[in-house]
C-alpha cells in the first residue's frame, strides 16, 4: 500500500522550515490548504498554498514577508495560526474568506538573552493559549487576543529548549538540549511537575503528543532515535528505537489513525512508522481483549512489540541529500518541507 | 544601501566621502566591504563630521543570475540529478554509461524547459526586461545542451547525425510550423501570402527516407521533363528537393539561422553526412548567410560543437552564458562521456575547476550553501578543503542552523570542524551568562581547558551563593565528566550531595574524604568541603575512620597555614564561605578531635 504512494516535488525557491495543513472544517473533512514558513533567506516568507485534489503540484495562494526564520507554525483555531521567529517573536495570522492571510497580532522579543533576541524554537497550542519556547530556556504562555504575556517560566542555566507540546489543557511538556523533558502544570504556582531524563545528554529536538492518549509523548532525538514516553512513568522512556542517521527534525502522529507515526530528519529521510501490527490480537489474548483493540488503542504504542523496538518503518520518499525539516499529515496526504527548497506532497501515503 | 544596478557591468557608489579615498576589505566569499579611509587630525574630524554627516560603510556583493528565484529552482532540482549521475557513473559498466548520460542530459534539459515555462507563467509580476532576459538565457542553454547531446553524448552508430539535427531544428525553430498553421487557418490556404513560404520551409525540414536517392533522381527527371513549368512555385519546391544550392540559398530569409540553412542543405545534398564532415558544411552555411561578421557568440558555441572541439565549446559557453551552472554541468557530462575514450586529458581537471567555481558561488549564498557543499564532495581534494573552510566560516545564527552544520560536518568526518563550532557556541553561551548551555557545548567540543574554566565558575558561584546552577546537567554528566579534573570534581561533588540527601552517610563520607585527599578539589573550595564534613563528623555513628580523620586534619592544617600567610599579605577574599569557615574553624577542630577519639575506640573494639 505504501508502494502506491504518489510523490510530487514542488520547488519553491526558498528553504522550507515548517509546513502545516490548515485544519479541515469538520473532523472528517478534507483540507486543501497548507501553509509554509521559510528560513535562511534574505527575505523569509509565510506562504499559503492550494493543494488540488488531482495529482498536481500545490499552487501559491499568497505570501507575506516574515522577519527572521520561521522556526515553527501551529494552528490555534481552524483559520488562525501562530508563527515563531528566530528574532524571538511570535506572530498570529488569520485566513480571510479568499484564504489569503493577514497579520492579526504580534508579540516581539518574547525570548531574549543577555546579548539580544533569542530565537523562538517551537510553539504549541491547546486552542486557547499558545506556548512558546526558545533558546533562552524560557517557556512563555500567551493568549491569542491579549498583547500582554500570560505567564513566563524561566529556566536556570539557560539551556536551549527545543520542543514543547500540550498533553492536557493545562499541562505542557518541554524538552531541551540536554534531553530533559519537563512536565509543567500551568495552573499551579510552582508549575514544575516532573523531570524526565533521556540518557546521555542527547538533545531532544521535537515532541509530538498522541492525539487521543494524552499520557503518550513521542520524542525525536539528536541521535536519530525515537523515544516513546509514558508520562505516567517518568523514570525512563518506554522504548527508544534508532532510525535516523542524524537529528530528527519533526515527529507527527497521524491525527485520525494514531497507530501511524511519521518522522523526518536532517539525514534527509522521511519515515513512516506503522504500529498497527502490534494491535493484532495475539493467540494468548481472550475474546474480550481482542474486541477492545481498535486502531487508537492504548496498547498499540505501549505494546511489547514497540518496547522491543519491533516496529515496521518504511521510507516514504527516497532519501534526500539535504535535511527534511518539517512534516504534516491529514487524511491520506502527507506534506514535507526540505532544505532542497521544495515541498513534497505524498498522496495515498497510507490506507485510511 | 541598494545602489547597485543588476544588469550593467558598471556602477558607482554615490557618496562624496568615499570618492576621496576608498579602502576595501574582503568580507566574505563574494562580498567586499568598502569604506572611506583617510588619516584625520582630531580638529579636522570635528569639522568634517559637521559638514559631511555620518561616514558610511558599503557592502558590495556580486549579483548572479543564479540568485534569481527562477534559477534557484533549477539549482535545487539539478543537484539531485547531478548527485545521482556521479553515483551511477561510479557503478555503471562501460557499456551502460552512454544511455545513462543521455538520460541525465535529458533530465537537465527538461528542467530547463520547465523553468522556461515557469518564467512564461510568471509574467504578471516582476521586471519584464529581466523575465525576457531570463527566458532567452534558458532558451540558449537548452539549445546548446541539446546540440551537445546529439554531437557528443548520444552518438548513433556509424556517425549519422542528420536525423537528430533535423529534429533539433524542428523543435527549436518553430517559424515554419507557425506559418503553416497561419496559412491553414485562413479560408483559402493557397491564396494566403504565407502559404508557399510554409511549403518551402516544410519541405526543407522533411524527414529523410531510405529511398531518398531514388526519389530525388525521379524529381530531377520530372524537373527536366518540365512537369512543373506551369507553376513556378512548384518548380521551386522541386528544386529544393533536388538539392539545388542556389534555390535553397535564395530562400535564406525563411531560415532563422545558419544552422537551419546547414541542416536544410545537408538534407537534400548529403543526407548521410558523418559527424566529422559537419564542420565543412557549417562553414559553408556561415559563408552563404553572410560570413563570420554576422556570427553571434551563440553561433560560435554551436560551431565549436560541430567542430567536435570540447575545449572550445566549454570556453565559448563561458563567454556566452553569464552563469557557472551551465558550464559546470556540461563539463561534467562531457567529462564522463569522454572518460571512456582516450585523449582529452584536460577534461577532468577542467571539470573539477568549473565545479569548484559553481560551488563557490553557491556557498556564498545565505540559503544555497548546503547545495554548494554537495557539489564540493565531488571536486577532489580541493573540494574537501573548500567545504571545510566554508563549514568553519558559516554564520552560526541559531541552534538549528548549528545542528545542520554539525550534521554536514559529521557526514564528512570533519571532526575538527565540529569541535570548532561547538567551542564557538560554548564561548557565546558563556558570554550570554548561560552556564548550562556553555557546559553542554563545551563537553561536545571536548575542550578541557574551557570546561575547567566553566566548572570553576560554577564552583565560585556555589561558594558565593550556596546553590548550584544547572544542577540537573551536572548530575547526569556521565563519561563526559572525565574531560577535565575540575569537571570531574564538580560531578563527583554533586554525587556527594545526592548521597548525602539520600541519607547514605557512609559512602558520602568516603567520597568526601577521597575528594579532599586526591587533591582534585581546587584550594578555594577546601573550606566548603571541610564545612560539609562537619555534620558527618558529628553524626551519632562514626562514619569517618581514624585514617580519614587524619586526612581531614592535614587538609585543615594546610588551609590554616595558607590563610595565615594570605592574611598577612592583605585582606581575605570576600567570600561568604571563607568568613563562615573562619568562624567555624574552632568548631571543626573540636569535631575532628572528637571524631578521631571515637573512631579509634570504635576501630579498636571491632578488631578485638
Amino acid at each position: 500500500m505504501v508502494g502506491k504512494a504518489v510523490v510530487s516535488k514542488k520547488y519553491v525557491s526558498r528553504k522550507v522550515k515548517a509546513v502545516r495543513w490548515k485544519p479541515p472544517l469538520s473532523d472528517y473533512g478534507r483540507t486543501d490548504t497548507l501553509v509554509t514558513g521559510s528560513w535562511g533567506d534574505t527575505e523569509n516568507v509565510v506562504g499559503v498554498w492550494h493543494v488540488p485534489e488531482s495529482e498536481d503540484d500545490p499552487t501559491l495562494v499568497n505570501q507575506l514577508m516574515h522577519s527572521g526564520n520561521v522556526n515553527d507554525i501551529q494552528y490555534v483555531t481552524r483559520d488562525m495560526f501562530a508563527a515563531g521567529s528566530s528574532t524571538g517573536g511570535v506572530k498570529l495570522y488569520k485566513h480571510n474568506n479568499s484564504n489569503h492571510i493577514e497579520e492579526k497580532m504580534s508579540w516581539d522579543r518574547l525570548h531574549s538573552f543577555l546579548g539580544g533576541a533569542a530565537p523562538c524554537t517551537a510553539l504549541a497550542t491547546n486552542g486557547d493559549q499558545i506556548a512558546s519556547v526558545g533558546e533562552d530556556g524560557k517557556l512563555v504562555i500567551i493568549n491569542p487576543n491579549q498583547k500582554a504575556t500570560n505567564r513566563t517560566i524561566e529556566s536556570v542555566g539557560g539551556c536551549s529548549v527545543y520542543a514543547v507540546v500540550y498533553v492536557r489543557a493545562s499541562e505542557v511538556v518541554t524538552a531541551n538540549m540536554q534531553g530533559h523533558l519537563k512536565l509543567w502544570d500551568l495552573r499551579a504556582s510552582q508549575p514544575a511537575k516532573a523531570t524526565l531524563l533521556s540518557p546521555d545528554q542527547i538533545a531532544v529536538c521535537h515532541l509530538a503528543g498522541h492525539p487521543t492518549q494524552q499520557h503518550l509523548v513521542a520524542a525525536g532525538g539528536e541521535d536519530g532515535a525515537l523515544a516513546i514516553w509514558d508520562m505516567r512513568n517518568t523514570g525512563q522512556p518506554f522504548s527508544i528505537i534508532s532510525a535516523h542517521n542524524g537529528p530528527i527534525s519533526e515527529v507527527k502522529f497521524h491525527p485520525g489513525a494514531p497507530e501511524h507515526l511519521f518522522t523526518c530528519g536532517l539525514d534527509g529521510q522521511l519515515l513512516h512508522w506503522d504500529a498497527s501490527a502490534s494491535a493484532r490480537p495475539t493467540h494468548m489474548s481472550s475474546f474480550k481483549s481482542t474486541r477492545e483493540l481498535p486502531g487508537g488503542s492504548v496498547t498499540v504504542w505501549l505494546s511489547s512489540d514497540v518496547a522491543r523496538g519491533a516496529i515496521d518503518t518504511t521510507c516514504v520518499i527516497p532519501q534526500s541529500p539535504l535535511p527534511i525539516n518539517s512534516i504534516d499529515v491529514e487524511g491520506t496526504t502527507l506534506i514535507a518541507g526540505s532544505d532542497n527548497e521544495a515541498i513534497f506532497t505524498v498522496r495515498k501515503v497510507m490506507l485510511y | 544601501m541598494n545602489m547597485v544596478s543588476k544588469n550593467s557591468g558598471r556602477w558607482s557608489i554615490k557618496d562624496p566621502v568615499i570618492a576621496k579615498d576608498m579602502h576595501g576589505v574582503i568580507g566574505g566569499i563574494s562580498t567586499l566591504m568598502v569604506f572611506p579611509h583617510k588619516a584625520h587630525s582630531e580638529a579636522e574630524k570635528e569639522t568634517q563630521s559637521k559638514t559631511e554627516g555620518p561616514v558610511k560603510m558599503y557592502q558590495v556583493e556580486s549579483f548572479s543570475w543564479l540568485w534569481s528565484r527562477q534559477a534557484r529552482k533549477l539549482i535545487n532540482e539539478s543537484v539531485g540529478t547531478y548527485l545521482s549521475l556521479q553515483a551511477a557513473v561510479k557503478e555503471a559498466e562501460p557499456d551502460e554509461c552512454k544511455p545513462l548520460l543521455v538520460k541525465k542530459c535529458r533530465e537537465y534539459r527538461s528542467m530547463i524547459q520547465a523553468c522556461v515555462e515557469d518564467v512564461n507563467m510568471s509574467q504578471e509580476c516582476e521586471d519584464q526586461e529581466e523575465i525576457k532576459a531570463c527566458g532567452q538565457l534558458l532558451y540558449k542553454m537548452e539549445l546548446i545542451l541539446s546540440l551537445i547531446e546529439i554531437l557528443f553524448i548520444d552518438i548513433k552508430p556509424g556517425g549519422l547525425v542528420l536525423g537528430q539535427l533535423v529534429m533539433w531544428i524542428r523543435v527549436h525553430f518553430t517559424q515554419c510550423i507557425e506559418k503553416k498553421n497561419e496559412a491553414m487557418e485562413s479560408d483559402h490556404p493557397h491564396l494566403h501570402p504565407a502559404y508557399w513560404e510554409a511549403v518551402y520551409g516544410g519541405v526543407s525540414v522533411a524527414e529523410f527516407t531510405v529511398r531518398w536517392q531514388h526519389w530525388q533522381s525521379e524529381c530531377e527527371r520530372r524537373l527536366q521533363e518540365g512537369h512543373f513549368t506551369t507553376c513556378h512555385q512548384l518548380q521551386t519546391v522541386c528544386k529544393i528537393l533536388c538539392g539545388n544550392q542556389q534555390t535553397i540559398n535564395s530562400l535564406i530569409d525563411l531560415m532563422d539561422t545558419w544552422y537551419h540553412l546547414m541542416v536544410s542543405t545537408l538534407l537534400f545534398t548529403c543526407p548521410t553526412v558523418k559527424l566529422f564532415r559537419l564542420h565543412n558544411a557549417a562553414q559553408d552555411a556561415i559563408t552563404s548567410i553572410g560570413g563570420e561578421q554576422r556570427t553571434t557568440p551563440l553561433d560560435n558555441v554551436l560551431l565549436a560543437a560541430m567542430e567536435a572541439d570540447t575545449h572550445q565549446v566549454i570556453k565559448e559557453c563561458q563567454q556566452v552564458l553569464d552563469n557557472t551552472w551551465f558550464t559546470a554541468h556540461v563539463t561534467d557530462l562531457l567529462c564522463h562521456t569522454m572518460g571512456q575514450k582516450t585523449g582529452q586529458k584536460f577534461l577532468p581537471e577542467l571539470r573539477e575547476s568549473l565545479l569548484l567555481d559553481y560551488a563557490s558561488v553557491l556557498v556564498s549564498h545565505s540559503s544555497l550553501w548546503q547545495v554548494g557543499i554537495l557539489y564540493l564532495d565531488h571536486c577532489g581534494a580541493s573540494g574537501i578543503a573548500m567545504s571545510q573552510m566554508v563549514l568553519q566560516r558559516l554564520p552560526l545564527t541559531d541552534d538549528s542552523c548549528v545542528h545542520k552544520i554539525i550534521q554536514m560536518a559529521s557526514d564528512r568526518n570533519f571532526d575538527s570542524i565540529i569541535v570548532g563550532v561547538c567551542r564557538i557556541m560554548g564561548r557565546r553561551a558563556l558570554s550570554q551568562g548561560r552556564l548550562g548551555s556553555a557546559i553542554w557545548w563545551g563537553v561536545r567540543s571536548r575542550d578541557a581547558a574551557f570546561t575547567s574554566h566553566l566548572a570553576h565558575q560554577i564552583l565560585h558561584k556555589y561558594v558565593a551563593e550556596g546553590r548550584f546552577e544547572s544542577s540537573q546537567l551536572l548530575d547526569h554528566l556521565g563519561p563526559a565528566m572525565l574531560l577535565s579534573d575540575t569537571l570531574t570534581f564538580l560531578g563527583k561533588y554533586r554525587e556527594f550531595h545526592m548521597m548525602y540527601q539520600d541519607g547514605n552517610f557512609q559512602d558520602a563520607a568516603t567520597l568526601l574524604v577521597s575528594l579532599i585527599s586526591s587533591k582534585l578539589a581546587p584550594e578555594y573550595f577546601w573550606p566548603v568541603l571541610l564545612l560539609d564534613a562537619l555534620p558527618l563528623l558529628k553524626s551519632e555513628e562514626p562514619v569517618i575512620s581514624a585514617e580519614q580523620t587524619y586526612e581531614l586534619m592535614y587538609c585543615l592544617h594546610n588551609l590554616h597555614n595558607h590563610t595565615c600567610k594570605r592574611g598577612k599579605q592583605g585582606p581575605l577574599e570576600n567570600e561568604v564561605a571563607s568568613s563562615a569557615f573562619i568562624e567555624k574553624e574552632r568548631d571543626i577542630r573540636l569535631a575532628l578531635s572528637n571524631n578521631l577519639a571515637r573512631a579509634i575506640i570504635h576501630e579498636g573494639s571491632i578488631e578485638n
